[in-house]
């Protein structure tokens, strides 16, 4: 037996240590199983970690985009809240200026009457043909009522006083230069504050990356790491109108040309806040508020409705009253009635005020940079829009062409034809078949050309006005949401946070860093809501009233993870994120296929 | 000639006993082979054993991709819901569940096809066998969520379970584990059912209204 088969023998013999040698191949598989568990363990824990990362990347700079449009949105109506306060303190000095006029102006017409009166009084006393008995009466029963009347002006100027002694601290505080002084300020402030927001994102970004250990990256869907708020600068926003001077018209069975005037329809005068501006001016206006001047006005104008009331209670003849002096109590009711001095008058000067500033001031306001939301711009009316745009605006134009051209037509045609001759009742029939063939052909061909232009030319939109009708009918197009409203983030593990396998050469383990992205967006909810200034129509004469930065509505703006539609689009464009793409392994990421692989 | 001597001994050493006797004695007397024996008892109980011990390893090793996979799910339904895709609930957990699944005995499905082509696309290595796995992942899954209308509410938790039917690899120990023998996708054998829940705060629906905490308008 050779000494290889005697030693294998004795080892065969020997069952020394055999347990031992279970024990241990027992304890290698454990750990290997264990190792196995761990590994299986370790990867999911550290993917949740770098989603966390790039989600709580995504979400910080989203706040902060969503912030500074909600900060540019509220300080927006500070600057249309002021530019009412300049309309009501502009209506006001003038108002007051007006009613000091008029009450100055009938009072010393009331003197001059009553020194009329006097002299006619004289007159008729002296008259050598014998006293008017009628005039007579009918001289003092005016000048009873006028002396009456003269009696109730302290109270209207009482008004008056307590008007210009509620006004005056108001007035006295500020002035129209300082007024937009202010706006220009705060202005200024939006600026800065947009100037803030990028370096606000970055530092969010870095927080975030400190606070995972993994490296980070936000881009725009565009590729842009310069992440700032959906808000830019304008200037000079009046939008000027449809303009057509008039048309000739040859007039039914004749040979004349009839000239149909025209005129300019569809100004819209700083459209990004005027739904705002005008909103914020009827509510300062408003008789709901405690300090409006509404209350006082109306109690002037009841004031000399009293004065009326008295006018007509003194010059009613008392029953009995001899037939024949009937005539001079009416004659002195018409005559003092003529004079207006019981006419209501304070609320609708002070209205009339507040719309003619309304207007100046709007204008104004649109000629200063302002800021507005980024999609913002003059855009077509979409295709699918236009039949409706073109009816629109071609009723529109037609009903006030119309209406302001047949009043002309028919006087002229009527007075000519009652040169002519014709009886008043046939001249009115046929000064009104005349004016209407006229007006309406003129009206036509007026209200054609200007639809044709409305809907060929530009439009301020406050978001691209959608190519389809449906869906949707509301909200943002995809495109212009990516392209201004939305950012992706990106994290990407480092040595850290890289997962920690053990067992590596006995397991097929992961080497590559893990990458995680996200997409996030600001976002207003109101959008799809009509009772929060949403429901833009696109297919009327007039576009959609722009409130996304201009309303308290539009300041609702907030940050929300959103599903990453937008990555395949940025990760075209940013070479940094293709970067960490390929970082991970991925190391031609082509658009459709990351569009694909998309999951949230 | 030793045989002989062995004999004549034990006869000498033990005079009046029988032959058969004599043997088992012997037997007995003589513990060579023990071991052997003993070995040989004991090491299908041991094979169970460990059998048992890795069938349970690879349970909880698939236990863990499985509520991976519903975290997956989870984060995919937190934006997909309210976004209007919430197919892509199920495709995250099917994703996450293709490793973990064996080659399907059906041709791949489209789907299967399509996401091993874009990641290779991607320059991802795919595995060959990823088409295959992710198919029977595809027959395996099933994702369920909590809640509805998603695009229209305010951003609130969403739970998502994910339901795996895992196949038992490890002879002997699956049929502890399962008793029947079924076919999932053309794989036969038997099954598990895993079950994982995770939870997920869902971003805020794009159109969902104001609560009547008082937002500003």
């Amino acid at each position: 037996m050779s000494t290889a088969c005697r030693i294998l023998r004795m080892v065969h013999r020997d069952d020394r240590g055999a347990l031992s040698v279970l024990l241990l191949l027992t304890l290698l598989a454990l750990v290997a199983l264990i190792g196995l568990v761990y590994n299986a363990g370790e990867y999911p824990v550290r993917r949740r970690h770098v989603q966390a990362a790039a989600d709580a990347s995504a979400q910080g700079a989203a706040l902060w985009m969503a912030r500074t449009t909600n900060i540019i949105a509220a300080t927006n109506m500070l600057i249309v809240e002021n530019a009412s306060a300049e309309v009501i303190w502009k209506s006001t000095r003038d108002t007051i200026a007006a009613i000091s006029a008029r009450l100055a102006g009938e009072i010393r017409r009331i003197t001059r009457e009553l020194e009329r009166i006097e002299r006619q009084r004289q007159r008729n006393d002296s008259n050598p043909r014998g006293r008017d008995e009628v005039l007579a009466l009918k001289l003092d029963l005016k000048e009873a009522v006028l002396r009456e009347v003269l009696m109730m002006y302290p109270a209207q100027q009482g008004i008056l006083a307590e008007l210009i002694a509620r006004t005056a601290p108001g007035l006295a505080a500020t002035t129209p230069a300082e007024l937009r002084q202010r706006r220009a300020d705060i202005y200024e402030y939006q600026a800065e504050v947009l100037r803030q927001t990028p370096p606000a994102v970055d530092a969010e970004r870095q927080a975030a990356a400190g606070y995972y250990r993994c490296q980070t990256l936000i881009v725009t869907a565009g590729g842009s790491e310069y992440v700032g708020a959906p808000v830019k600068s304008v200037d000079d926003v009046n939008v000027e109108g449809v303009h057509v001077s008039g048309v000739s018209v040859q007039e039914p069975d004749g040979q004349r040309m009839i000239w149909v005037t025209g005129g300019t329809w569809g100004e819209i005068l700083c459209p990004p806040l005027a739904r705002f501006f005008y909103d914020r001016v009827r509510r300062d206006v408003g008789d709901d508020r405690p300090d409006s001047l509404i209350p006082i006005l109306r109690a002037l104008d009841d004031e000399r409705q009293h004065v009326g009331d008295m006018i007509r209670a003194m010059l009613s003849p008392p029953p009995g009253t001899d037939p024949q002096f009937l005539r001079a109590w009416s004659e002195a009711l018409s005559e003092i009635l003529d004079m207006r001095l019981h006419e209501r008058f304070a609320e609708a000067t002070f209205r009339r005020y507040v719309a003619a500033h309304s207007a100046s001031v709007l204008r104004q306001l649109g000629n200063t940079p302002q800021h507005v939301l980024a999609t913002y711009g003059r855009y077509h009316v979409p295709e699918w829009a236009r039949d409706g745009v073109y009816r629109d605006a071609y009723d529109h134009v037609y009903r006030d062409v119309y209406g302001r051209n047949y009043e002309r037509l028919w006087r002229r045609r009527y007075n000519e034809l009652r040169r002519g001759g014709m009886s008043d009742s046939d001249a009115r029939r046929e000064a009104d078949r005349w004016a209407r063939a006229i007006a309406s052909e003129g009206a036509a061909r007026i209200a054609e050309q200007a639809a044709t232009i409305w809907i060929h030319r530009t439009w301020p939109y406050e978001i691209r006005p959608p190519q389809q009708p449906v869906p949707p009918p509301r909200g943002l197009p995809a495109d212009q949401r990516h392209e201004y409203f939305t950012l992706i983030s990106a994290a990407m593990t480092t040595s850290a946070s890289a997962p920690q396998p053990v067992l590596t050469r006995l397991m097929d383990s992961l080497q590559t860093p893990m990458l995680a992205t996200a997409q996030a967006e600001a976002f207003n909810w109101m959008e799809y809501h009509g009772a929060y200034g949403a429901g833009d129509r696109y297919d009327r004469r007039m576009p959609p009233r722009p409130w996304r930065l201009s309303t308290r509505g539009g300041w609702n703006w907030q940050p929300r993870l959103a599903f990453s539609d937008a990555l395949g689009k940025a990760l075209e464009s940013s070479e940094m994120l293709r970067a960490y793409f390929e970082g991970a392994g991925m190391t031609s990421p082509q658009r459709e296929s990351v569009e694909y692989l998309i999951m949230h | 000639m030793s045989a002989q001597r062995e004999t004549s001994s034990t006869r000498s050493r033990w005079p009046g006993v029988c032959p058969a006797g004599r043997l088992l004695w012997r037997a007995l007397a003589d513990d060579r082979g023990a071991v052997a024996v003993s070995f040989i008892l004991t090491f299908p109980i041991f094979l169970l054993i460990a059998a048992i011990i890795v069938q349970y390893a690879l349970l909880l090793n698939a236990r863990l991709v499985v509520e991976h996979a519903a975290q997956t799910a989870a984060r995919a339904a937190a934006t997909a819901l309210p976004d209007e895709r919430p197919e892509l609930v199920l495709r995250a957990a099917r994703t996450a569940l293709a490793p973990l699944s064996p080659r399907a005995g059906v041709a791949p499905e489209a789907e299967a096809l399509r996401t091993a082509e874009a990641l290779a696309d991607c320059g991802v290595n795919v595995a060959e066998s990823f088409a295959d796995r992710y198919t029977y992942a595809m027959a395996a899954t099933r994702a369920a969520w909590s809640g509805g209308g998603w695009p229209n509410r305010a951003g609130r938790e969403v739970e998502v379970t994910v339901r795996y039917r895992f196949l038992l690899t490890v002879p002997g120990a699956s049929r502890l584990i399962s008793a029947g023998r079924t076919s999932v996708a053309g794989v036969e054998g038997r099954f598990t059912t895993l079950v994982a829940t995770a939870r997920a705060q869902a971003s805020h629906g794009r159109k969902a209204a104001a609560d009547s905490s008082g937002w500003p308008w």
